[in-house]
């Protein structure tokens, strides 16, 4: 255990100083990997609002159906029940009226403030249907038509074809972004190999040398391996950070030019855990790339 | 029980240039403690010989044994630990010219997983062993050559292996150097430590007070009695006039000129 904390400690500060010794090297290397990441954390932006637009919009739910005043609970709740049964349904969400107005405050964001004098009865109390991609074309209208003769139901809102395209954007966008995902996965974890192949050689004397004193292969690989990690942690962190910049400086222009578009006018930046996710995947990535470099170019005897 | 055990070893290199195995049906075997000394010209298979005990080579047939270890069955994972217990001394010194004697030293501690403080202070009196100042904080590539050589000495005993294998360590010393590099080698095996200096250099055997002489010959063990016997024997080559001087081999102690060392008994701590 004791032998194993102090081969940690080395590892770290052989790597770090490896790092230090070549600081052009790991600027390009870093540099490098950040223009990769942040191209991902743009796509991922984009899409982690689009489908939050989608979703405030309420274009996820192709039928929405207005329950009448005073609706018995029970009745809502066997509704909801044959709706879920159908297996052209993907999922069924009774909306209270307070679910409703969370939901408004949502997607109204930093104006949510003139909610505070409004009175939840005046919200409707709804259900949310949605329906699984391939179900037929026809459904959606024949199911609105249907729930519209139902007592409980005062009305029915259809989306109708702009649900089904709204989805194709979004599952285009899908597409996109795992496309940009891999090829930057690809290009990360090449710049990360080449930098960690020109450390290497560049210490072969010393790996020779460890290899000879006794050092066992995670002893000498490890410094390699921290190297590239970091590479890739940092890389991205400093694709956040550049990504969290320029948000801020066309956070005002966006929010003004397509408030009407957005209709809340909510954009919001990544989570600080998607934040901390694409981080560790930079290191991944660094690992996975000075993994493959050392396992190419570091043959111990 | 032998620390070092060579049964019937071959070893085939895969080159075609070469007609004949760098080491032929070799077998010997050394106890804790001694001081043996590999001889024979270029190309004899001395470094082969080395190779093999440092686990950087198998052998094709035969059985090599180091510390308790077969060779020829070590895993793979296991060899970091075999060199653990052999350290090597080599004519290219093999040290990281960039930095320090002091952290040059420390590497085969750190290797072994030791704190930073022993480090420091075991790695500074290895260096004060071989007779260094151990705040010397130039960095190696501005030592001498013999100074380097010291360094790379200090080196191998720091971490107290049982075995120091040296490879022409004196070879591009000039004589008085070349004599207290020995010097040194043969007070770390009066500590206990097994030593195995291969040489093509007579001069360098006469220096020695060597408890053991492998003459190597084309890849064999030859003893002088084997050379007498051969036709195509050279008595002029310093080599085989060197071994046609002893009485046998195998036996401690050669009469040797001492240079002043003490003859300690093998073994005997300093």
């Amino acid at each position: 255990m004791f032998e194993r904390t102090m081969a940690l400690r080395y590892v770290v500060t052989r790597g770090l100083r490896g790092m230090v010794r070549t600081p052009l090297v790991q600027l390009l290397c870093i540099g490098t990997i950040a223009s990769c990441m942040l191209l991902l954390g743009t796509t991922l932006l984009v899409w982690t609002n689009i489908q939050a637009m989608h979703r405030d919009l309420g274009l996820d739910v192709p039928i929405t159906v207005y329950l009448a005043s005073g609706t018995d609970t029970a009745a809502s709740a066997e509704l909801v029940q044959r709706l879920s049964r159908m297996p052209e349904v993907e999922w069924v969400e009774h909306v209270s009226q307070e679910a409703a107005r969370e939901r408004l405050a949502r997607g109204l964001g930093d104006e949510r403030g003139s909610l505070a004098e409004l009175d939840v009865s005046l919200l409707p109390e709804t259900i949310d249907v949605s329906v699984v991609p391939d179900a037929p074309a026809a459904f959606v209208s024949e199911l609105a038509d249907h729930l519209r003769g139902e007592l409980i139901v005062e009305e029915v809102a259809d989306l109708g074809p702009w649900a089904a395209q709204a989805q194709s954007l979004i599952d285009a966008l899908r597409w996109i972004a795992s496309i940009i995902a891999g090829l930057v996965s690809i290009a990360c974890t090449a710049t990360v190999w080449t930098t960690v192949r020109l450390a290497v050689f560049a210490r072969r004397d010393e790996v020779a040398i460890l290899s000879l004193l006794g050092g066992t292969r995670r002893f000498v690989r490890g410094p390699f391996l921290f190297e590239g990690c970091l590479q890739g942690a940092l890389g991205a962190g400093l694709a956040v950070a550049l990504l969290a910049a320029g948000f801020e400086l066309v956070r005002p222009t966006m929010v003004e030019g397509l408030s009407l578009l957005l209709a809340a006018g909510n954009i919001q930046f990544l989570s600080t855990m998607e934040a901390i996710l694409l981080i560790i995947f930079g290191g991944v990535l660094g690992v996975l790339g000075s993994r493959g470099a050392v396992a190419r170019h570091i043959l111990l005897a | 029980m032998p620390i070092i055990e060579f049964l019937d070893v071959t070893k085939i290199h895969e080159n075609p240039q070469l007609t004949r195995p760098a080491l032929s049906n070799v077998s010997f075997a050394l106890q804790p403690g001694e001081f043996s000394l590999v001889m024979g010209p270029t190309g004899a298979g001395k470094t082969t010989l080395l190779k093999l005990l440092l686990a950087m080579e198998r052998p094709d047939t035969g059985t090599v044994r180091v510390a308790g270890r077969d060779i020829g069955r070590l895993k793979r994972d296991s060899i970091p630990y075999l060199r653990r217990d052999v350290a090597a001394v080599f004519q290219d010194v093999r040290l990281l010219l960039d930095v320090s004697p002091l952290d040059n030293v420390a590497l085969a501690l750190e290797v072994l997983g030791m704190r930073s403080r022993d480090v420091r202070k075991r790695a500074k009196q290895s260096l004060e062993d071989v007779g260094l100042p151990s705040d010397i904080d130039k960095p190696v590539h501005r030592l001498s050559g013999g100074e380097r050589q010291r360094v790379a000495i200090a080196r191998a005993i720091a971490s107290e292996p049982a075995v120091i294998l040296a490879d022409e360590p004196t070879a591009m010393l000039d004589p008085m150097l070349a004599r207290d590099i020995l010097e040194l080698l043969a007070r770390v095996n009066r500590r206990g430590t097994t030593i195995v200096l291969a040489t093509r250099d007579p001069h360098v055997a006469r220096n020695v007070d060597a408890t053991r002489l492998l003459m190597l010959r084309d890849g064999c063990l030859d003893d002088s009695e084997g050379l007498l016997g051969r036709a195509d024997v050279d008595a002029e080559d310093p080599l085989v006039a060197y071994a046609l001087d002893q009485s046998s081999i195998g036996l401690p102690n050669y009469g040797l000129p001492n240079y002043g060392l003490p003859n300690y008994p093998v073994g005997a701590v300093a």
